[in-house]
């Protein structure tokens, strides 16, 4: 569904994006993960056809310029600011988008009836804007990049600056476009939600891309082994002088990393040692990001 | 250009829901033409009385008589005029409502003995419709006055009817064709000035809410719908062109319905109009990509209308300014507007006086849309 290769932007000395590649395929949710000023939004609007490219190309839904008018219409984009006219309804921000694809008639009320139902705003759907929390204008946010009903989605960080009740919402939204067959590109700060939500990942840094696979793989290859933590019940049984145990003791705190903990646990309790708390700690893309990038993704 | 409408239609929903923008287009300007009116002498131009010449052909004491009676109304300032010509010619000029003419046979008139003949004649623009009513109740009160009756009608007024004795003499209106080199009230010459301050009103707004369309992220979702940058720009400038065009409906209006103002021609008017608003859009493009943010444009963009509107002729009338400043002036869009819109409000301009201002207009408005339009794709890229 969309095809990038050797894509190139630059700022100025800048360079935003550089020589970047990727595939998603139709129905597939990527995403594009990166701390502040990888290129993840340059990208996005790249893939919109907002800016034009250096060099490289981009294929999207068999068009192969996104600033084409035909190419367009099969995007729908939820910019990263929240893009709506605090003084029009929601409906009316709905509405005038969809008139914008070209919309209209029953076909728009029908599908701003749509949008506005699968994001669960239909009972405010007469209200201004500006009387809407940061989570009910992210899922009009939503709502009016879907009310032409494309088959790719560009979510720039939907869900910056969102209550949990909201977060939710959008997280199962995503989740119900996705099952529906939709192509997402995704780009966010929340790892955990890509996690959730992404088949494969991308991680950038400065303009590159610097990993691209399934979370899985890319946990196995760069998340490291799993973080144990034990909390000793008493005082830490004597060890042999040429027994050893991985980690650091610090109290009656016990850390170490391991992907087979459990030996190191038996020996540990069979020297007499009672636990009151083991927890371990499987890395996840934060730990990828850190082991790729030296920064976390916030950074 | 269904896009450009629904761009259109958006943005002035969202100017009729912003009470400030309101004001500054609608409200601001009704009150500088109402009040710069008021200030200068409104409808009366400082006097009560109706200026009227006349010239007595008929020579009579009855006519003599009449003359005093008119003079002595407080609601008349009369002045005689040496020949007819002179007095025509100060009707044309609006300096007076009409020359009153009193034809020979008016004192036979006045007796009741002028058969049917008309004695009494007014010479004035018929476009002066309140002005010439009131005069014509005038001078029949006056005539009233110096009516001749028999004894003992003379004592017994109320029998007047019943005799069959014509009580006012018949009057004449000639009309005489103005030539509109000067405003008939103040509220002509402070109307055009208030339909300036909507335009600078309209032109401050709309360059505001691109400002605000590319703070709040709704201009990038705009760029990135199917439309061309084209389609998106002009679906402002349309916006903006049909406020200024509705301000300047709305004060013709009031000034026609309350104000006593009568435009000319249609067709000279609505070019001065669409011109007028054609220029301001410009503007409007152009100071929109002054700044990034709102305070840089809102400050900037007030700071150069300001000072176009003082050198223009909004603030003070352009005759009054130094010599200097008038010379400066020439460049302000301002200036250019207020004289195509009092050439066809009050001067009377003919199409071919009309074009310069309307070609200054459109050449500014479109060559600063076209600056505005290159900064912003220089920004965009």
């Amino acid at each position: 569904m969309i095809h990038v290769e050797g894509l190139r932007k630059s700022f100025g000395a800048r360079v935003a994006v550089d020589n970047i590649a990727f595939d998603v395929n139709a129905g597939e949710s990527f995403g594009l993960l990166g701390p502040n000023g990888a290129g993840k939004t340059t990208t996005m609007h790249l893939l919109a056809g907002l800016l034009s490219p250096d060099g490289g190309t981009i294929e999207i839904a068999g068009g192969n310029d996104p600033t084409r008018k035909a190419v367009r219409r099969n995007i729908g984009i939820a910019p990263q600011a929240f893009a709506l006219y605090e003084d029009l309804s929601a409906e009316q921000n709905a509405l005038f988008f969809g008139r914008l694809y070209g919309l209209s008639g029953a076909k728009l009320d029908q599908h701003v009836s749509w949008a506005l139902d699968f994001v669960g705003l239909n009972e405010r759907e007469r209200d201004l804007v500006r009387t809407f929390s940061g989570g009910m204008a992210r899922r009009l946010n939503l709502a009016c990049a879907l009310v032409h009903n494309p088959p790719v989605l560009l979510l720039d960080e939907p869900m910056a600056g969102v209550d949990p009740q909201s977060r939710n919402l959008l997280l199962e939204n995503i989740r119900h476009l996705k099952a529906h067959g939709r192509t997402i590109v995704y780009s966010s700060h929340y790892l955990s939600e890509a996690e959730s939500l992404c088949d494969r990942v991308a991680i950038l840094d400065e303009g590159r891309i610097l990993a691209l696979d399934p979370v899985d793989d890319l946990v196995a290859s760069y998340g490291g082994p799993q973080q144990v933590l034990v909390e000793l019940n008493g005082p830490l049984p004597e060890l042999d002088q040429n027994e050893k145990l991985p980690g650091t003791f610090n109290g009656s705190t016990w850390n170490f990393q391991s992907e087979d903990p459990l030996p190191y646990l038996a020996r540990m309790r069979a020297r007499g040692a009672e636990f009151a708390s083991v927890r371990v700690e499987t890395p996840g893309l934060e730990a990828v990001f850190l082991t790729l990038t030296g920064r976390r993704p916030r950074d | 250009m269904r896009a450009i409408f629904t761009l259109a239609g958006k943005d002035l929903t969202l100017l009729l829901r912003d009470r400030a923008a309101l004001f500054w287009v609608f409200l601001f300007p009704v009150v500088v033409a109402v009040l710069f009116g008021t200030m200068f002498g409104g409808g009366a131009k400082g006097t009560a009385a109706l200026p009227v010449m006349a010239i007595d052909r008929d020579n009579t004491q009855a006519s003599r008589a009449f003359l005093k009676s008119l003079e002595e109304s407080p609601a008349v300032k009369l002045e005689m005029a040496k020949a007819a010509e002179d007095g025509e010619a100060a009707v044309r000029r609006g300096e007076v409502v009409a020359l009153l003419v009193l034809r020979p046979g008016l004192e036979k008139s006045l007796a009741g003995k002028g058969g049917g003949a008309a004695a009494l004649e007014l010479r004035a623009d018929p476009s002066r419709r309140a002005e010439l009513g009131m005069l014509r109740g005038l001078v029949a009160e006056a005539a009233i006055d110096n009516i001749v009756l028999p004894q003992p009608l003379e004592l017994m007024p109320s029998l007047r009817a019943a005799a069959g004795v014509p009580s006012t003499p018949r009057i004449d209106v000639v009309g005489v064709e103005s030539a509109r080199d000067r405003p008939r009230t103040a509220f002509e010459f402070s109307f055009p000035s208030g339909m300036v301050w909507g335009l600078i009103g309209s032109v401050a707004t709309f360059a505001l809410s691109m400002v605000r369309e590319r703070q709040a992220g709704t201009f990038l979702r705009l760029r990135a719908a199917p439309l061309t940058r084209a389609e998106i720009l002009g679906g402002k400038a349309m916006s903006c062109w049909l406020a200024c065009m509705a301000e300047l409906a709305l004060l013709l209006a009031l000034g026609v319905l309350f104000f006593g103002m009568r435009p000319g021609n249609p067709g000279t008017l609505a070019a001065a109009f669409a011109t007028s608003s054609v220029g301001f859009v410009g503007l409007m493009m152009l100071l929109s990509q002054l700044g990034r943010g709102e305070v840089a444009v809102a400050s900037a963009g007030w700071a150069v209308m300001l000072v176009m509107a003082m050198f223009g002729g909004a603030m003070m009338p352009y005759f009054l300014m130094p010599e200097w400043m008038q010379q400066v002036g020439q460049a302000s869009p301002v200036r250019w507007a207020i004289m195509a819109l009092e050439g066809t409000l009050w001067r009377g301009l003919s199409w071919r006086e009309l074009t310069q201002p309307c070609l200054y207009l459109v050449g500014l408005g479109v060559v600063c849309f076209a600056l505005g339009c290159a900064i912003l794709q220089r920004r965009a890229l």
